[in-house]
């Protein structure tokens, strides 16, 4: 395990020096000047030489990539240059919000997800199950911004009764959990449910069923335990979906997290933010990720350690 | 005398055995499957129907894709304006036809580069392996470790918005699943004896991944490629939505969305319809995705 | 010996399927003593893992579904039992083990978890005392040092000690009948040799009545009293071991006998029963054999033989033993 874990280690540190390389590539030295962008037609040269100057960008690539990556490892970013302050500051005011978000959603959808699949498959052939793959097949369709919109338009105008944006009180991440977690608890409830069936029909079933287990332990502890390895594993998938997915419902309900600064660093074309969002971004999922890999090897005893399938 | 009758026995028991099996090719019988498959006729009529709603666009929609009904702005469903009017007074319904262009290009276009990454990313890594497949594969690694939509908006940013370097940032970010699906079947396939018969017989490298092993994946690209346009459909839809993909005047459903978002109030119907569309295109496209990979590749089921 | 403990009178046991009705177990009758073991043989498809499926009552519905018949153990009819009574026959009264322990033991649990899951399920015993039983029950069933193999997850163990670990779950609420699908198909000829040891040991140290079933004859030798020979849902014919091996009566049972290979005896070729198993969905008119049948004639193509007691206490299915078959040959 422990040699398991160090190579694993090894895998995420080579893969997110890649993320930085990715991103100081595309964002210092593909095509144009990121200061004459960032500026665009609000300066001068000479503004955008001093500007140039001030940030180190007029220093040869490679030394400016070591001071990034310098930077990176304490997680200094540098300063936002449109809001004045350090850019590790603002990202990590950003992430406690879209983590609580986040967690709401994972929760919402893990638990209607596996709620649903599991009645499914139980159900399985019957008009209820039948009405479960159809919603969640309609669920995976739909896109999260549209139905954040409908929310507001139902909840928020006509009802009255759900706040529509900013992230104040218990009631005001209800709207936003449920149009980002719609999607992922459709998806969760059409493996489930596939897992589910796919567990219920093993042999080791049958012999449950021979030593007189109840249907219901079988379902709970046999199949899902099964289920729940493949399902484990698209949580890893998830989260990586929901930091994505909470640029679009964090834009629609105005929230100040990861997701909308990153888009209003875009739109500001604040070259500092840009850079440490996208790193900030890819360090959680890489990590949420090498936590998912080893909870899995915890939770199925089959998976030899140390090589990989 | 009795050794020769036994034997021919032998044999009618295995022909009574091969009995009732018909040899059909790999393709035909497939598609025989998806033809029985009725959601999969569905999704395909209804794919079909949009496509053809795309090309004939002026000749279906009522309106210029520009007119604007001026004084008539932002009004809900009428026999004039079936879906409405947007808030310069143009019709939402032939918007919505026109954003279909848009849309399909997307999943065309877009797809259709990010096979072409995938593609020689997954056969260089599976047709060399070793160093070369552990640095590819580590690059996959790389593009995959990043949520797609946040990529894509960075490659937006880097190349500016525009309908081209939208299908570029679509398939820039969708190609590493075909890629890790090409190389493991690359890998597997070279291990075979008409490619050792294709090496012995002097085959260049390239030669050999071209002619024999690419073919071999064959309905495996088509069912992935297929089942990746839904979702590059969405993250137009999305760069759009954010104001970072198909710019304004032109019509896409994600950009009609967003405008529309603004005018909730005075006419809800406009940001509904556009998503309605979305949806119809998104599902029809999923499950003809899903009965393809049942009827040509059922291992993919795991994706 | 002597006393019943199973009486199973003709059932009947469909599937229905897209393809028609397949009738996986027709009209099938048979009697088990206290004690005693009996064989199940037959190819694959003849029914004879449905007939153990029926009697527990797990046979998977849809597509499957008992349409007649009686299981009585111990004079009760296991057939109109509710689902909760039947949950409670089995592991308790009626114990199963099957053909491959690779996949019968869930491979997320540990092997110890999943004995004790029986005995917490049939008896009042707290987890410790179960934990203690369970360790007990590996010893018995000849798991070295189980006191540390209890908690080892299946994937852990040979194929040999699995199956080992299903007959001590099989085993831990001593049953009165232990069922035993191809217990040792799946395994190596060295290992199958202890697995049939260790059953036949069982039956005489505990006095279970077994029923194997197996496509092996030489499997049944070994291990039973009693032989049922199966084909196509159908019992073909029914004997004691000796009486069935050194004189089969049915054509197919002779054809089956044939058909295990002779160490020493040089043949030109393994003996083969041409054709296949017929669809039990579109059965042949007449004998169900007769397609493969060397000596069939003009009345097996027409007329379904009926099961014919002999004075033995022996039971055939085949015409050549009838008065009809006489006059035919004396024609």
């Amino acid at each position: 395990m422990i040699k398991y874990t160090i190579k694993r280690l090894l895998q995420t540190l080579i893969v997110l020096f890649g993320v930085s390389l990715i991103t100081f590539i595309m964002l210092n030295i593909a095509p144009g000047d990121p200061v004459g962008v960032m500026l665009a037609k609000r300066a001068d040269q000479e503004t955008i030489d001093r500007v140039r100057h001030e940030m180190g960008l007029d220093k040869p690539y490679v030394e400016q990539y070591i001071e990034f990556i310098k930077g990176a490892v304490v997680g200094d970013f540098g300063d936002s240059y449109f809001q004045h302050r350090p850019v590790s500051e603002i990202l990590a005011d950003a992430f406690s919000i879209t983590a609580s978000l986040g967690l709401w959603v994972l929760l919402f959808s893990i638990v209607f997800g596996i709620l649903f699949g599991i009645s499914a498959a139980v159900l399985r052939g019957t008009w209820g199950d039948k009405l479960i793959i159809f919603f969640s097949t309609l669920g995976m369709a739909m896109p999260s911004f549209w139905i954040a919109i409908i929310l507001q338009i139902i909840f928020g105008l006509h009802l009255k009764i759900l706040p529509i944006s900013g992230l104040y009180s218990m009631s005001s991440y209800i709207l936003p959990t449920v149009s980002l977690g719609l999607i992922y608890a459709a998806s969760i409830a059409r493996l489930c449910r596939t897992n589910m069936l796919d567990a219920l029909n093993q042999d080791y079933v049958r012999t449950a069923r021979s030593k007189g287990v109840s249907e219901f332990k079988i379902v709970m502890q046999h199949g899902l335990k099964n289920a729940a390895i493949p399902i484990i594993t698209y949580i890893g998938i998830l989260i990586k979906s929901i930091l994505g997915g909470s640029v679009l419902v964090e834009t629609v309900f105005a929230i100040p997290g990861l997701g909308k600064t990153m888009v209003d660093s875009i739109t500001q074309r604040d070259i500092r933010l840009i850079q440490g969002c996208t790193i900030y971004i890819a360090v959680v999922f890489v990590i949420a990720n090498l936590i998912i890999d080893l909870v899995y090897g915890l939770l199925d005893p089959r998976i030899r350690v140390g090589q990989e399938a | 005398m009795r050794f020769f009758k036994r034997k021919s026995d032998v044999f009618n028991s295995l022909i009574e055995g091969a009995e009732g099996v018909t040899y059909t090719s790999f393709y035909h019988d497939a598609f025989k499957r998806l033809r029985r498959d009725k959601v999969a006729m569905v999704c395909l009529a209804v794919v079909i129907l949009i496509v053809v709603a795309a090309i004939f666009a002026p000749l279906i929609t009522p309106y210029e894709e520009d007119y604007m009904d001026i004084g008539n702005e932002l009004s809900g469903p009428s026999a004039e304006h079936w879906l409405g009017t947007d808030e310069f007074g143009r019709d939402v319904f032939t918007r919505i036809i026109y954003g279909s262009r848009v849309s399909l290009m997307v999943g065309l276009v877009a797809e259709s580069i990010a096979v072409a990454i995938g593609l020689i990313v997954g056969a260089v890594a599976g047709f060399y392996g070793g160093k070369v497949d552990a640095v590819l594969s580590r690059i996959i690694e790389i593009f995959a470790s990043f949520p797609h939509i946040l990529f894509a908006i960075v490659v937006m940013f880097v190349l500016g918005t525009g309908i081209i370097n939208v299908f570029i940032a679509v398939g820039v970010v969708g190609w590493t699943g075909l890629a890790r699906v090409i190389r493991s079947q690359i890998m597997q396939l070279k291990q075979k004896e008409y490619v050792e018969a294709a090496r012995a017989s002097g085959g260049r490298n390239m030669q050999i991944i071209f002619r024999h092993l690419i073919p071999n994946c064959l309905s495996t690209i088509i069912v992935v490629a297929t089942m990746n346009i839904p979702s590059d459909i969405m993250y137009e839809a999305s760069l759009s939505f954010l104001g970072l993909g198909v710019q304004p005047p032109q019509a896409s459903w994600g950009s009609m969305i967003s405008e529309a978002r603004k005018f909730m109030r005075q006419n809800p119907g406009y940001s509904v319809f556009p998503g309605v569309a979305l949806i119809i295109t998104v599902l029809a496209f999923n499950l003809l995705g899903d009965a393809l990979r049942d009827a040509l590749d059922p291992r993919l089921k795991n994706l | 010996m002597g006393e019943k403990l199973l009486e199973v009178k003709n059932l009947s046991t469909y599937f229905y399927t897209d393809e028609g009705v397949v009738y996986a177990l027709d009209d099938v009758s048979f009697d088990l003593d206290r004690g005693e073991a009996l064989g199940i043989v037959g190819e694959s498809g003849s029914g004879k893992s449905v007939t153990a499926l029926s009697i527990i009552r797990l046979v998977q519905s849809p597509p499957g579904k008992i349409v007649a018949g009686e299981v009585l153990l111990d004079g009760d009819n296991l057939l109109t039992k509710s689902k909760a009574e039947m949950r409670h026959i089995r592991g308790e009264k009626i114990s199963m083990i099957f053909q491959e322990p690779m996949t019968a033991l869930n491979p997320v649990f540990t092997v110890g978890h999943q004995i004790m899951e029986s005995i917490l399920i049939h008896q009042h015993k707290t987890k410790k005392e179960a934990r203690e039983q369970a360790i007990e029950m590996l010893r018995l069933v000849g798991i070295p040092a189980p006191e540390k193999r209890v908690d080892d997850y299946p994937h852990q163990m040979s194929g040999g000690m699995r199956q080992r670990v299903m007959i001590a779950i099989a085993l831990c609420c001593n049953p009165q009948l232990l069922i035993c699908d191809e217990p040792t198909t799946a395994l190596d000829v060295t290992i199958q040799a202890q697995i049939l040891e260790l059953i036949r040991d069982i039956r005489e140290r505990l006095g279970t009545s077994v029923i194997l079933i197996t496509h092996d004859l030489g499997v049944v030798a070994q291990v039973t009293d009693k032989v049922i020979i199966m084909y196509a849902g159908k019992v073909m014919e029914y004997g004691t071991v000796r009486q069935i091996f050194t004189d089969p009566l049915h054509p197919y049972t002779a054809a089956l006998m044939r058909s295990i290979p002779v160490i020493g005896k040089q043949t030109e070729r393994l003996n083969v029963i041409r054709g296949m198993v017929p669809s039990l969905s579109k059965r042949p008119d007449g004998c169900l054999f007769h397609p493969r049948c060397d000596e069939a004639c003009e009345l097996c193509r027409t007329v379904r033989p009926d099961l014919i007691n002999l004075p033995d206490g022996r039971q055939v299915r085949c015409h050549k033993y009838t008065d009809k078959w006489e006059e035919k040959s004396h024609d």
